[in-house]
């Protein structure tokens, strides 16, 4: 009974931190259970989260590693490959790095670092590719004297 | 400097409000200056730092320029150095000016300063990282020095490879320096821009700040996200040329064209590391000088971190002839000309200010006048070069040193000084030789244009870069412009004696000499440690009109409390000098 | 130390601190720098702060993902021709252990934000030990590459000088012909690199577990002295397990006869056919294209070696090597955390350094993420 007053710190505690989102099922049960998580500053990842997020990732990796070596998807492999990368790499950044609960500058700034590398990356990419036509023909002249 | 400063405080009696205890007496001896935590003092050490290798990067300009007093007979006839040397002059001439004065000069020096105070807050938000930064700047010197010592470096400043990889001087050193040194910028930066973030005091809302403060959060911004991209590119140099990686030397399969990528990723935007906080320094002192609000705020606000972000988007048009491909050529080419739309926003809005405002030319103001006539020049001269079928005519000519001499030099070295002038009072609380001062502007600026214009000629006609001789033809042109570089050496070196002169002879400052608006001027001149005080009334910070000049203080004071204390001095013939807060 | 909070309280009654949260009326706490109103202040601060160096990170490693972009796309014949020297095993079990590191790393910053010290010591000493674990599997595979000449271009002979492979050039192809026994020297040569560096870290791992006790019982006020010893002493063995688990992973794989012994077997390949013909040089990326969809393990005997191959070892070490100096920073720090989580620094209100340090790991973590299936799963 004491502890209600802490349950109802924690959410407005997550609303200061800029989460307007509604906790999923999975947590909310998982939060029910840890009135006595409550830490003045920030948020406190629950347990099952945790290992609900641990184990998620270890089967990510096993089907990563299924589909790479015992597949053949031609051009479709790198595409899978990443995405289930980009899948594991959303769930460490939302949930072990708590982004999810975390103030909405700070997940701006994580995606501005994304959006600045996908630039970098992106256009020196596209040259490359247009200008590669131009280089090979040199090294096959230079090849053939 | 410091201690000359402290036996003076200790024995003048400080006059009015002036206190006793401010940042340069709080603490003594060189430990605490060495170990100091305080933004004010780190300022100040970055303004000496940063200062001495302007001064050794304008000796290796000097001598360079000297060089091309004669023009030589065939390979064998030598002026004053032979051509090896001349490379590496150039060499270190660029790499110690862009390297270890103009990306620090503003940001780390200045604002450090001075962005706290103007914020309201205490000190940055990570005073011991602060301190790192500076010191990494040190051992990034230091590696630039033992560079010098151990072969020099005749790359040119941006290290292209495969001559970066082949040539035999000192190039791993120099790249691991300025890898440093990138890690200073960076730590600065993040720094900045958590204090503008997370150390706002209340009521200092964004649209509060000073443009000052928008322009070094936008320099921020970009000091955080393209920096890191240079120093994986040092990297990488590094590790091609002591263990052949194989990624950018083509001798190894390497691609000397993905080098250039990653180099301009971040040497392009670095020039808005240079420039942005130029702009903010002229933001504040053009509404100071001519007594007017500044006009169009949230465009300039808005126009710095414009710039900030496409400055991210044009780096290829450095590369239009390294051998990139036509449609990058023309992408690049075409936002190229995007950037000069937040840049013209900003010259238009600083002439608005002007318009009909009550101008006085101090010396901070002269030079910001020089700034907008040598930006323009440098910003509409980069028209032809960002434009593919001139661009391949002026590439690598005089022409392309002229127009970035007029952008970094008459922009951001002349905003620099003039930010110096502007608050110099503020940091040594002495005021500098005014005389002087407007007499160094009007040498500067003469001698600045003699060195740079007959350069865009040169350039037009052929004249090609990094070149220890030249045609005949060219030979009065080179004349002009060393001659002109020797008037510019003298101006700065009066500019120096005016603001040296104010700290011996100087009259004692007061807290607003200028009658600005902005929170750096409510503090006493120089601040106390803690910065202010009292907390700071934050309100417009160009408000100008709300400040009168007092001539019984020789000082500018909040127009409601001059009536009040005009009265009580009527009433009861008292001097009012103590009550200027 | 006199003033630090008391671990115990906040251990025992993490509503404790809950009443009087935010810290503004106090100013003498040890660790509130003095121009912060509050802790939340400070926290927040220091968090954009690490998240500003999170993006900084993001960008300096683009630059090698670019390189590895541009390559790959430009040659992916050479990507998966050296694909097959990179073993998934290995590759996947340094993936579970850097997962496993995070989750430690994010139950730790949850014991400190609950004021749970013991159980904060623990997850940053299982932490540290799984990023010392990752660093010997790391050494086994960068030795066993080494070993078979797999290097970077500029180190590589048969890229350095193409006339020089017929003088001997890669000494390995002189002991034997045979393949297999090319096989087997290899792994004689690996494993004795491998003893030298257990018994270097072993060495280093007594010492310092010495030190460490010696300094606990004799001088128990340098107490953070003592945990630095100790750090690196679990740091050491872990790079010995780590370096012995990666032979016996390779062995496992040996013994199995599956696809994976591709491995040993392409490099015995790989040698082998350097050998045959020295101008492979000249190689045209088509054959090397038809090789590399034809995946059986008869045809890679055949396989010409690629031109670039120097190239995507520049681009494997540069990677792998950059990632491997950050799990170095990343231990430096959790070293740093260790000793004062024992010295029982952090609170509920005081907690931002684990945090600050726990996003830095959890960003290496992503790194590896990411090199994992670009670099292992190329297929």
């Amino acid at each position: 009974m004491k502890r209600f007053p802490q349950c109802g710190c924690v959410a407005s505690d997550d609303r200061t931190n800029g989460s307007n989102r509604k906790q999923r099922n999975v947590f909310m049960a998982a939060h029910a259970h840890d009135h006595a998580e409550y830490n003045p500053i920030g948020h406190v990842a629950s347990k099952p989260m945790l290992l609900t997020v641990f184990f998620l990732l270890v089967g990510l990796t096993a089907l990563t590693i299924w589909q790479g070596t015992q597949l053949e998807l031609g051009t479709w492999e790198l595409i899978i490959v990443l995405v289930i990368a980009t899948a594991k790499a959303s769930l460490v950044v939302l949930f072990f790095m708590h982004l999810r609960y975390d103030k909405p500058l700070n997940v701006f700034a994580f995606l501005s670092s994304l959006l600045f590398m996908s630039l970098f990356i992106g256009l020196t990419l596209a040259d490359a590719v247009n200008y590669q036509p131009e280089v090979s023909a040199k090294e096959e002249d230079a090849a053939s004297p | 400097m410091a201690t000359i400063l402290e036996t003076r405080h200790a024995d003048v009696m400080p006059l009015g409000h002036a206190p006793q205890d401010n940042y340069l007496t709080h603490g003594r001896g060189f430990l605490s200056w060495a170990l100091t935590l305080d933004h004010k003092r780190i300022g100040v050490m970055y303004l000496c730092a940063v200062c001495s290798a302007f001064l050794l990067g304008g000796i290796f300009a000097m001598l360079l320029r000297t060089e091309l007093l004669m023009p030589k007979n065939g390979p064998e006839d030598v002026f004053l150095f032979t051509r090896d040397a001349y490379n590496q002059l150039f060499t270190l001439h660029g790499a110690i000016m862009v390297f270890l004065f103009i990306i620090p000069g503003i940001p780390a020096a200045l604002g450090n300063f001075i962005l706290p105070i103007m914020l309201g807050a205490k000190d940055v938000a990570f005073p011991r990282l602060n301190l790192c930064s500076f010191y990494l700047w040190l051992v990034g010197a230091l590696f630039f020095v033992l560079m010098l010592v151990t072969g020099g470096l005749d790359t040119g400043w941006t290290f292209y490879t495969p001559y970066s990889t082949s040539t035999s001087t000192a190039v791993v050193t120099a790249v691991f320096g300025a890898f440093i040194l990138g890690f200073s910028s960076i730590f600065t930066g993040l720094n900045f821009i958590v204090t503008v973030h997370t150390m706002r005091p209340p009521g200092m809302t964004w649209f509060r700040m000073p443009l000052f403060l928008w322009a070094i959060y936008s320099t921020a911004l970009v000091q955080v996200l393209a920096t890191p991209v240079l120093a994986i590119t040092l990297l990488l140099l590094i590790a091609e040329r002591t263990l052949g990686i194989g990624i950018f030397d083509p001798a190894l399969g390497g691609d000397p064209v993905l080098f250039q990528h990653f180099f301009w990723f971040y040497s392009h935007p670095a020039v808005y590391i240079m420039i942005l906080p130029a702009f903010g320094v002229i933001s504040e002192l053009i509404t100071t000088f001519s007594r007017k609000h500044i006009f169009g705020y949230r465009f300039i606000a808005y126009s710095s971190v414009a710039i900030a972000i496409l400055g991210f988007l044009v780096w290829a048009h450095h590369m239009f002839v390294s051998g990139q491909s036509a449609i990058s050529a023309m992408v690049f080419s075409a936002i190229t000309f995007t950037i000069s739309i937040p840049t013209a926003i900003k010259i238009f809005n600083w002439l608005a200010t002007m318009y009909k405002g009550s101008i006085s030319y101090a010396t901070p103001m002269c030079y910001a006048l020089a700034f907008i006539f040598l930006f323009t020049i440098g910003g509409l001269t980069g028209l032809p070069l960002g434009t593919l079928s001139t661009d391949i005519h002026l590439h690598d000519t005089y022409f392309v040193v002229a127009h970035f001499h007029y952008v970094m030099m008459g922009g951001t070295l002349i905003a620099f000084l003039g930010a110096l002038f502007y608050w110099w009072p503020k940091m040594f609380g002495r005021m500098y030789h005014e005389r002087l001062g407007q007499i160094s502007a009007v040498i500067v600026f003469l001698g600045f244009n003699a060195t740079f214009f007959p350069q865009f000629i040169m350039g037009a006609k052929g004249m090609p870069r990094r070149y220890a001789n030249y045609l005949p033809e060219y030979h009065a042109w080179h004349v002009a412009s060393t001659i002109g570089a020797y008037t510019l050496g003298i101006g700065l070196v009066i500019a120096a004696i005016a603001l040296i002169w104010g700290l011996y002879r100087g009259k004692r400052a007061p807290a607003n000499p200028w009658g600005s608006a902005t929170l750096e001027w409510q503090c006493s001149s120089p601040p106390p440690h803690n910065n202010f005080d009292a907390p700071p009334v934050v309100g417009d910070p160009y408000a100008i009109h709300q400040l009168v000049y007092d001539p019984d203080q020789s000082a500018w004071v909040p127009r409601q409390e001059k009536i009040v204390e005009s009265e009580a001095m009527l009433e009861r013939h008292t001097d009012a000098g103590t009550t200027g807060h | 130390m006199s003033a630090t909070a008391d671990p115990s309280t906040a251990t025992a009654d993490p509503h404790g601190t809950a009443g009087h949260g935010h810290g503004h009326d106090d100013h003498h706490e040890p660790f509130l720098a003095h121009h912060f109103e509050s802790w939340q202040q400070q926290f927040d601060a220091g968090k954009l702060g690490v998240w500003a160096f999170l993006v900084q990170e993001v960008l300096f490693f683009s630059g090698l993902f670019c390189a590895y972009a541009v390559y790959r796309m430009l040659h992916p014949e050479v990507f998966e021709y050296a694909d097959q020297f990179l073993s998934v095993p290995h590759g996947a079990f340094n993936t579970v252990v850097l997962l496993f590191s995070s989750l430690t790393m994010a139950w730790g910053v949850r014991c400190a934000m609950l004021g749970q010290r013991n159980g904060l010591i623990g997850c940053l000493a299982v932490t540290l030990f799984c990023a010392a674990l990752f660093l010997g599997v790391k050494a086994y595979e960068y030795s066993e590459k080494y070993h078979a000449q797999l290097i970077w271009a500029g180190a590589d002979p048969l890229t350095v000088s193409p006339s020089g492979m017929q003088a001997g050039a890669g000494h390995l192809l002189e002991l034997d012909p045979e393949k297999r026994a090319v096989g087997e020297q290899l792994e004689e040569r690996l494993a004795s690199t491998l003893h030298y560096l257990e018994f270097g870290m072993g060495v280093v791992g007594l010492l310092t577990l010495a030190a460490a006790v010696g300094i606990y019982y004799a001088k128990p006020e340098r107490i953070g002295l003592a945990v630095v010893f100790g750090a690196i002493s679990l740091s050491a063995i872990a790079i010995v397990i780590g370096a012995m688990a990666s032979m016996g992973i390779h062995h496992m794989m040996h013994a199995s006869g599956h696809e994976a012994t591709a491995d040993s077997e392409a490099e015995a390949a790989h040698m082998a056919e350097a050998e045959d013909e020295p101008p492979v040089h000249t190689a045209t990326p088509g054959t090397a294209e038809i090789a590399g969809s034809t995946h059986g393990a008869s045809v890679k005997a055949e396989l010409s070696r690629p031109q670039r191959l120097g190239t995507f070892f520049g681009i494997y070490y540069a990677m792998t090597g950059v990632h491997a100096l950050h799990i170095l920073g990343g231990m430096v720090v959790l070293t740093w955390l260790l000793a004062r989580a024992v010295k029982g620094h952090f609170t509920p209100n005081y907690f931002g350094p684990v945090d600050y340090v726990g996003l830095y790991w959890h960003l290496v973590d992503l790194v590896w993420i990411y090199l994992f299936p670009l670099l292992y799963l190329i297929g």
